[in-house]
């Protein structure tokens, strides 16, 4: 069974490594959708920006592919973030695909995010640049806006409301809870709206406030809290109107404030309108935001008595280098030539083994500590210690068959073939790969000799006899013991059973 | 149709319909496969089918302002022109031949269609859907050229 993700966890695979995966597999297309959805999504992708100007500039090269977690939690934890264009992007480009959940959510994903029809109303128009910018919840706040009005939705957009609305609300996990929540909610009241708030459902936070109200029209505290939750709701509706939204808008300020409240994410909405009102001072409605956000935070906290006055931090006391999540704009991030000549001199020494913590160059493709993962595609190019810096990944392929490393050759070649199917070299040459193979583990399985599974001791047990395809060794590294999953590292590009190796 | 959840933990989806409108000329002589891709892509899309370059030019004038992408098949056996030249004039980066008579400018997509074997003709820098066709492909290529567009932008 897929556990539901942890909110949040998504982050915790770069997508710059994800792309150079891909990359190295062969699936250089979905690679660079992976890598325009990113930037167009999020600025601070620099590396991605960075190895998406590499990856165009070099159409017929791949960079080194590090290890980077990649099952279907991943794609789950990204499509629950609105990560819709990347989810799709890594079904297409690695075998997941192939598995029947991974079949079932391109399918989804596919209908999702299908174009509208050409000369439609703007409104949908829009739901479609909002859904492959990564901002779910925008989207599906215009189409709920338009199914609104008078004129009826099309059925193709009433049926994209309905996959939206089961993706994004029905199937959304609680939101974490905040330090206010996590408090004793002393009202009945304070109770029933933050069960609403962790749901995310403002919409339904609102709704009890009203009938609390009209119940007890002598509650001063509700009196406060359905004040302030009608500003903030209200706020959130007007904010995601179609005529506020420009063909480029940008997820940034009180839009990104709204997303966060429409997301119940109290405290990361209240960060924004600080940062607004820091940079504002005059910004009424950030002001008011903060009051309202103070109002309902005494509610739920149990501390009646009407909000304090907001406090807007001295511009003076922002902390230099603080990430400006509320400026952030969907235009391309500046790479300087220098970045990129780092970078780029960064791939020249790719050979070098990934570490963890500081690293040379601009630390574009290390930045990252290295852990244990799950499922992990072994970092191949990193154990050649005898390569020169230059060497493409044919040179590669060549000299890890001289040297009888001949799953990670047959890997290189797979690679190799899958981008130049014509040519008969790398077939003979996944031959001889195969050949040397067998003659060291027994047969392979000729249909399905595409995939090179690495398997550590902790699992060989489990692997003999052979004649285990990719699925299975997926699922034995998925559903092992915490141990085995650690120390599992299943290469899956195409096969190669090996099963054997145990013997 | 599924309407069983695609992972566990996930509630099932809503019932899949066929009420795609977006409307894509797909240019392939292969009558067989045509009539699967209808089907797998009909939750999305619309198709218009076109076999050559011949029947492309004519149908362009009326039919492009309702196109949100073109799909060309890399072999086209019996048309004038091939797949790629057909695709490169369609993207204007090259000449129509003088009986195409007058096209207009066309601001979408072109996605080249080819199967496996011939997958690895198709030049990198193109956007590529592999037969047998599914639905994801085809909206991950027609995706990918909005994203292109934005962020060269």
């Amino acid at each position: 069974m897929s556990p539901a993700p942890t909110p949040g966890t998504e982050a915790a695979v770069p997508i710059d490594r994800v792309a150079r995966l891909l990359l190295s597999l062969g699936s250089r297309r979905e690679a660079l959708t992976l890598l325009r959805a990113a930037v167009g999504r999020d600025p601070a992708e620099s590396a991605c920006a960075v190895l998406l100007r590499w990856a165009r500039e070099r159409p017929h090269l791949s960079p080194s592919a590090p290890g980077a977690d990649l099952d279907l939690d991943v794609i789950e934890g990204w499509i629950r973030a609105g990560m819709l264009v990347e989810a799709l992007s890594v079904l297409q480009g690695t075998l997941l695909r192939r598995t029947p959940e991974g079949m079932e959510w391109a399918r989804l994903l596919g209908e999702i995010l299908a174009p509208p029809p050409a000369g439609c109303e703007e409104v949908f128009a829009e739901v479609h640049r909002q859904l492959c910018g990564g901002a779910a919840v925008v989207a599906v706040t215009l189409l709920e806006e338009r199914a609104k009005e008078r004129s009826a939705m099309p059925a193709w957009a009433r049926r994209r409301l309905s996959l939206l609305r089961w993706l994004l609300f029905d199937n959304a996990p609680a939101a974490a809870p905040t330090p206010r929540s996590a408090k004793v909610l002393t009202s009945e009241l304070a109770r029933r709206v933050n069960e609403q708030i962790e749901a995310r459902n403002m919409p339904g936070a609102l709704h009890v406030a009203r009938e609390h109200r009209a119940a007890h029209p002598q509650d001063a505290e509700a009196g406060l809290l359905l004040s302030a939750l009608e500003q903030l709701v209200g706020s959130c509706l007007q904010s995601t109107t179609p005529e506020s939204l420009e063909s480029t808008m940008q997820v940034q300020g009180h839009l990104a404030a709204t997303m966060q409240l429409m997301m119940g994410n109290l405290l990361e909405t209240e960060r924004i309108y600080r940062r607004i009102a820091t940079r504002n001072p005059h910004d009424r409605r950030a002001q008011r935001a903060l009051e309202d956000l103070q109002v309902l935070g005494s509610v739920l906290r149990g501390e009646p008595g009407g909000p304090t006055p907001a406090i807007v931090p001295n511009a003076s006391s922002r902390t230099p280098g603080a990430v400006d999540d509320d400026a952030t704009d969907l235009a391309l991030p500046v790479v300087t030539d220098a970045m990129l000549a780092a970078a780029l001199a960064d791939e020249d020494t790719q050979d070098e083994p990934l570490r963890a913590g500081p690293s040379r160059g601009a630390d574009l493709f290390d930045d990252v500590t290295v852990s244990r993962p799950r499922i992990t595609m072994p970092d191949l190019w990193d154990v050649d210690e005898t390569a020169t810096n230059d060497e493409e990944p044919e040179a590669k392929a060549a000299l890890a068959l001289v040297q009888g490393r001949h799953q990670e050759a047959l890997m290189l070649y797979s690679a190799l073939a899958a981008r130049h199917p014509g040519d008969p070299r790398y077939q003979e040459r996944l031959a001889q790969c195969i050949e040397h193979i067998e003659q060291q583990h027994g047969p392979v399985d000729a249909d399905e000799v595409t995939v090179v599974t690495t398997v550590p001791e902790s699992l060989r047990s489990e692997l003999v006899p052979t004649d285990m395809r990719m699925s299975a060794a997926v699922r034995h590294a998925r559903m092992g013991s915490a141990s085995q999953r650690g120390d599992a590292i299943v290469l899956v590009s195409r096969i190669v059973t090996v099963g054997r190796t145990a013997s | 149709m599924t309407t069983k959840p695609p992972t566990p933990g996930w509630s099932p989806p809503p019932e899949p319909e066929a009420v795609g409108e977006a409307l894509l000329l797909w240019v392939d002589d292969d009558d067989h496969d045509f009539a699967r891709t209808q089907t797998v892509l009909s939750p999305s899309y619309q198709l218009v089918r076109a076999r050559g370059a011949e029947d492309v030019f004519p149908s362009l004038g009326s039919l492009h302002r309702r196109l949100s992408g073109v799909v060309v098949a890399v072999d086209l056996p019996g048309s004038v022109l091939g797949g790629p030249a057909l695709a490169a004039i369609l993207k204007g980066e090259c000449a129509p031949p003088s009986w195409a008579g007058a096209l207009p400018a066309l601001d979408l997509p072109v996605v080249m269609l080819a199967s496996p074997q011939r997958a690895g003709s198709v030049e990198p820098t193109a956007r590529l859907v592999v037969r047998p066709v599914d639905l994801a492909a085809v909206t991950l290529a027609l995706a990918d050229w909005l994203l292109e567009r934005r962020v060269r932008d």
